[in-house]
């Protein structure tokens, strides 16, 4: 099992399932945990029970620090200070995990702006504010990092009625690879995790019996963050039960 | 009076952003050339965050200028794809004018560079909001008159090979064009069954106003103070297989025509490389 004592990492959408499965995950083999979640940022895979609150206690409860920083992903100023107070708190930080998202759903000419913008903002320049916010401190602990951006399987095919999610994730893999090439001189791997569709879509089902769940994501970041991916970046790794395989 | 042109998109009308200059220009031109009327949409204006000119209402009007030299009608705006209104406004107007509409081409687009730690927030979101939202705006205002005409219709985003591989230091640029690869995409998944096709083309570096200055030459030569163009074009060229420094405008809007054409009615989903080699370099 991986280990991860002594270092800190960082998750959007904390208080969400697939955050809160990271934050746990990550808590168990050692690492302390800044968990980042705010109110108009949905998510991804749905908000877990307590919310932020609820994942720093249950993080605590394994024996690991934990700080919670309500922040909009959003909203640079509010998570820059956040995430400062949390690693000088917590000393140092080596791992940072997006999970945030936003949902809308409609054809593509029929969505409002609002909609169209809300999504994009929060699944991607909300990434790439994470990333601005919290990269300056993996570099500067000197001992290199690990950055996972989470998308989907709309992060690599399409589906109806879910363009603006579809793009924001598309784009996401761009993120990941231009900063890979970026970050690659200090040591920071930045990879993308695709996970399952969003739920309801018209689109092909699963190879494997059973769909992925957000632990079957730890467990892949868990892989992501490891020595044993220490040459791995750059790179789209699917966890998905097989969907993009046909 | 002229004989009526009876090219492979004669009767057709498309309509096109950034048509002031460079590549949006060049497909109105092309476009023209084959038959179709055009509306033109461009900003004619300043962005904050963008190092070099921007196009004027002058370069808009030389488009219209070379539109109706091939006895084509074209109706032309000033409209800011950050602002679903002033498209909407065009595209109706156009159609008012014009009669119907059958092929859409977002071409509209800005470049600015910095890595993550200089890249100021505000050029981040300008580029999302320009080269990515702004694209799926041009769609939002004139999908809707495509899906009306009944008859279906091309619908041609102008992406990148950042919009399929990465270069560092343009991170919001390769995002924004990755999300162009996806929202053409998920538009064909959406409008196939209007018979409305949507492709995406991925231009190398192509020869206009956007590539031709100081910020393009900083970020293909980053160890030189005041690159020259011939060190520009070596590093351009680098990128590439094909022995050429970059692309012609011509040389997309080639391929934009036969994808706006019947020769393509089956081509949906795609994405097209205009790259010299650049992809499998």
């Amino acid at each position: 099992m991986t280990r991860a004592t002594g270092k800190v990492a960082l998750i959007t959408g904390a208080g969400g399932e697939v955050g809160r499965s990271h934050a746990l995950r990550l808590a168990a083999a050692g690492a302390d945990i800044i968990a980042v979640d705010g109110e108009g940022a949905g998510p991804a895979g749905g908000r877990a029970a307590g919310g932020l609150a609820g994942t720093a206690e249950l993080v605590r409860a394994l024996g690991s620090r934990a700080v919670a920083v309500p922040a909009d992903v959003r909203d640079a100023g509010q998570l820059r200070a956040g995430v400062d107070r949390a690693v000088t708190e917590l000393g140092r930080l080596d791992i940072v995990a997006t999970t945030a998202a936003g949902h809308a759903t409609g054809p593509a000419h029929e969505l409002t702006e609002q909609d169209w913008t809300r999504v994009i903002d929060v699944a991607l320049t909300g990434a790439w504010l994470t990333c601005k916010v919290a990269v300056p401190h993996v570099i500067a602990g000197g001992r290199g990092g690990s950055v996972v951006l989470s998308s989907s399987a709309a992060g690599a095919r399409p589906y109806p009625d879910l363009a603006p999610w579809i793009a924001a994730e598309h784009a996401l893999t761009g993120l990941a690879r231009t900063l890979a090439q970026e970050l690659a001189t200090d040591n920071i791997r930045v990879n993308v995790l695709i996970g399952p569709p969003p739920a309801a879509v018209t689109g092909p089902e699963p190879l494997l019996p059973a769909a992925a769940q957000p632990r079957d994501a730890s467990a892949a970041l868990m892989f992501l963050v490891s020595d044993a991916a220490g040459h791995i970046t750059g790179s789209a790794l699917p966890v998905e039960a097989g969907v993009l395989a046909q | 009076m002229s004989a009526p042109v009876r090219g492979r998109l004669a009767d057709r009308v498309a309509f096109i952003t950034g048509a002031a200059r460079g590549q949006g220009r060049s497909h109105a031109i092309r476009l023209a050339a084959e038959g179709a009327d055009i509306i033109a949409a461009d900003l004619c204006g300043p962005v904050p965050t963008v190092g070099y000119p921007l196009s004027t209402p002058a370069d808009l009007a030389e488009t219209v200028r070379q539109v109706e030299e091939l006895d084509r009608r074209i109706v032309a705006h000033q409209a800011d794809v950050r602002d679903l209104g002033s498209l909407e406004a065009a595209v109706t107007d156009g159609v008012a004018t014009l009669g119907r509409l059958d092929i859409v081409v977002a071409n509209a687009g800005i470049l600015s560079s910095g890595s993550l730690a200089d890249l100021s927030e505000q050029a981040w979101r300008q580029m999302i909001d320009i080269n990515l939202n702004g694209v799926w705006r041009t769609c939002r205002a004139a999908v809707p008159e495509l899906i009306a005409g009944g008859r279906g219709g091309s619908v041609i985003l102008i992406s990148s090979v950042a919009g399929l591989k990465s270069y560092p230091n343009i991170a919001h640029y390769v995002a924004a064009k990755h999300g162009v690869t996806g929202l053409a995409r998920a538009l064909a998944t959406e409008l196939a069954s209007h018979r409305i096709r949507v492709n995406s083309i991925h231009p190398t570096q192509v020869d206009t106003d956007m590539i031709q200055n100081e910020v393009m030459y900083r970020l293909f030569v980053p160890d030189v103070e005041h690159a020259s163009q011939a060190e520009f074009a070596a590093a351009s060229r680098a990128t590439g297989l094909l022995p050429v420094d970059w692309v012609e405008a011509a040389d997309v809007s080639s391929v934009v025509a036969f994808l706006a054409s019947d020769d393509a009615r089956y081509m949906t989903g795609a994405a097209v490389p205009v790259d010299a080699g650049a992809l499998i370099h």
